[in-house]
């Protein structure tokens, strides 16, 4: 647990106890706690401002909605991305299903058209874009634990239980994770 | 202590308490290979974790469009809060006054009239709210006003929003009615008007590419990618063409001579061999191709005589395997240049010995001569 996580954590228990109290405006609270990252979670699984802002608006709302029934098993932050993490499943579900609606837009220069023998030279610019692709083609749940550990700095134990699995599950694909990147990316290491 | 599989991630993660840290620490003192996995490792993270997340919005303002999107948002929310947020966020924008950002509306009517420096520097100084604005007016009667405030969102937005504007514009579904009518009888213009669309377009083709059951639209798809798109993406794209293991996913080749795009796969497949991934795949895709396509052919043929020459042995030999796998009819005096090789002198003269009938030993010049005259005689 990273340093000041316990003291949040207990600020949070206390919010959510004020809520079920009746005390609705507590819910904001936790809403302006964790936007910031809740959003940029979000962020990193669509690659797209507006279906990032969709996402975790959906998650507080859906948050808001549960939190009643919520017993206090995991911390509030746990939960949150769990609630997350099947939105964006969800959501990838219809996208897939939806034929000939358009795709989450994409970094410009990850289709920039190639120009002749410019394929050999790293370009600073474009591995964002690259990095980001590499990232979204990765399987659901390896793309997952990568963005919980690497970009929103979730310990292995916490990581297992928003996915709902086992320490040994993350580490195993926090691992074919890199493997896969290191590979992918190799040209830029 | 062995190599400890495995813990290296976790060790570079933090993961590691006491002893178990301190175990790695002292192998890691003693280990070259560890040391050097280490590094790697390390350098991954550096490049992830050098990604931004992109810019995140302010708290209070993205409560406010949660609350105006939900009626159980406002129940949450007391009246006297929602004044506050609304209160600050309209401060936030910066000279966006209240009543829905008058100035902003006031100041692009007039820009619509007369376009000026000053009256766009007075909506820039708007920031976000006035981009939002801007936006709201896309969708009003106006088309002068309409243009205007399209220009504006161009120059003012960030990336997203200029995105979004493409999209907008564009619409997925002429795209997509480019994409089939492509599949049907593919033309120069229908791809530059795909490519038109830039990214919205390439992802029309990348969603075609992994989801459409018509296999010409896929093929299709994959083609003009593959054309179009960066390296990422044609590794990609290729990456699409070996998943031949998956019933689900599996591609299949049109029947040759159909279509044309059936060539695009042969420069994909030397390129996969030149890669040195997908062997396997790559010279089935060219045994197909070459036993079944006249132009094909020719393509294998001018493409592993570059291979032929080139720098690396191994890329060389898979050419002689190409050679000799696909029984072309090769240009045989392309293989005298690989006599004098190490490697793979005597696979050419076996080649050539068989081709010409006779053996001239490492003579080039006599070699030059008979690949001629039976040449010629073809």
């Amino acid at each position: 647990m990273r340093p000041g996580d316990e003291a949040d954590a207990m600020g949070d228990a206390e919010l959510v106890f004020r809520f079920k109290e009746g005390e609705k405006s507590a819910f904001e609270d936790l809403v302006r706690r964790y936007m910031k990252e809740a959003y940029a979670f979000c962020l990193r699984l669509t690659h797209d401002a507006a279906e990032a802002e969709e996402l975790s608006q959906q998650g507080f709302l859906s948050a808001y909605r549960s939190l009643e029934r919520f017993r206090g098993d995991s911390t509030f932050r746990s939960w949150l991305y769990r609630i997350l993490i099947n939105l964006n499943r969800d959501r990838v579900r219809r996208r897939r299903r939806a034929e000939a609606r358009l795709a989450a837009i994409r970094e410009e220069a990850r289709y920039r058209p190639a120009a002749p023998g410019e394929e050999s030279a790293v370009r600073a610019a474009e591995l964002e874009g690259v990095v980001r692709a590499r990232i979204e083609r990765l399987p659901d749940r390896q793309r997952e634990v990568l963005v919980l550990h690497v970009y929103q700095g979730l310990p292995y134990t916490e990581i297992a239980q928003v996915l709902g699995c086992s320490y040994d599950d993350v580490k195993m694909n926090l691992s074919l994770a890199r493997r896969r990147l290191r590979e992918e990316l190799k040209e830029y290491l | 202590m062995t190599c400890p599989d495995g813990r290296l991630e976790e060790f570079l993660d933090g993961e590691l308490d006491g002893s178990a840290r301190r175990a790695v620490e002292e192998h890691l003192a003693s280990c070259e290979v560890c040391r050097r996995e280490l590094r790697d490792l390390s350098r991954l993270e550096g490049i992830l974790r050098a990604v931004p997340p992109g810019p995140v919005p302010e708290p209070e303002a993205f409560l406010y469009r949660m609350r105006a999107r939900s009626r159980r948002g406002r129940r949450w929310i007391g009246a006297a809060a929602a004044a506050a947020i609304l209160a600050a966020v309209v401060l936030a924008a910066g000279g966006v006054r209240r009543g829905g950002g008058g100035e902003v509306r006031e100041t692009l009517a007039r820009y619509a009239e007369a376009p000026s420096p000053a009256a766009e520097e007075t909506i820039r100084r708007a920031g976000p709210a006035g981009l939002r604005i801007l936006e709201e007016v896309l969708e009003g009667p106006d088309l002068r006003t309409r243009f205007a405030a399209a220009s504006l969102l161009f120059r003012l937005g960030d990336a997203a929003t200029r995105e979004r504007m493409v999209a907008r514009f564009l619409g997925p579904v002429d795209v997509r009615r480019e994409l089939e009518r492509y599949a049907r009888a593919p033309s120069e213009e229908g791809e530059l008007r795909i490519r038109s669309a830039g990214a919205v377009g390439m992802a029309v083709l990348e969603q075609a590419l992994l989801e459409d059951r018509d296999a010409r639209i896929r093929f299709a798809a994959a083609t003009l990618l593959f054309r179009n798109a960066d390296r990422p993406t044609r590794d990609w794209v290729l990456a699409r063409f070996r998943q031949k293991g998956d019933p689900e996913g599996a591609w299949t080749l049109l029947d040759p001579g159909a279509e044309d795009e059936d060539l695009e796969i042969v420069p994909a497949a030397l390129s996969a061999l030149e890669g040195g991934a997908g062997e396997g795949w790559a010279m089935a895709v060219l045994q197909k191709m070459s036993r079944l396509d006249r132009t094909a052919r020719g393509r294998i043929i001018g493409s592993v005589v570059t291979l032929l020459r080139h720098r690396n042995p191994r890329v060389q030999a898979l050419a002689l395997e190409i050679v000799k796998e696909l029984d072309l009819d090769f240009p045989l005096s392309a293989l005298v240049d690989l006599i004098d090789s190490p490697d793979l002198g005597e696979e050419a003269l076996r080649v050539l010995r068989k081709a010409v009938g006779r053996d001239l030993g490492r003579d080039k010049e006599a070699w030059r001569k008979a690949v001629a005259v039976r040449e010629k005689g073809l």
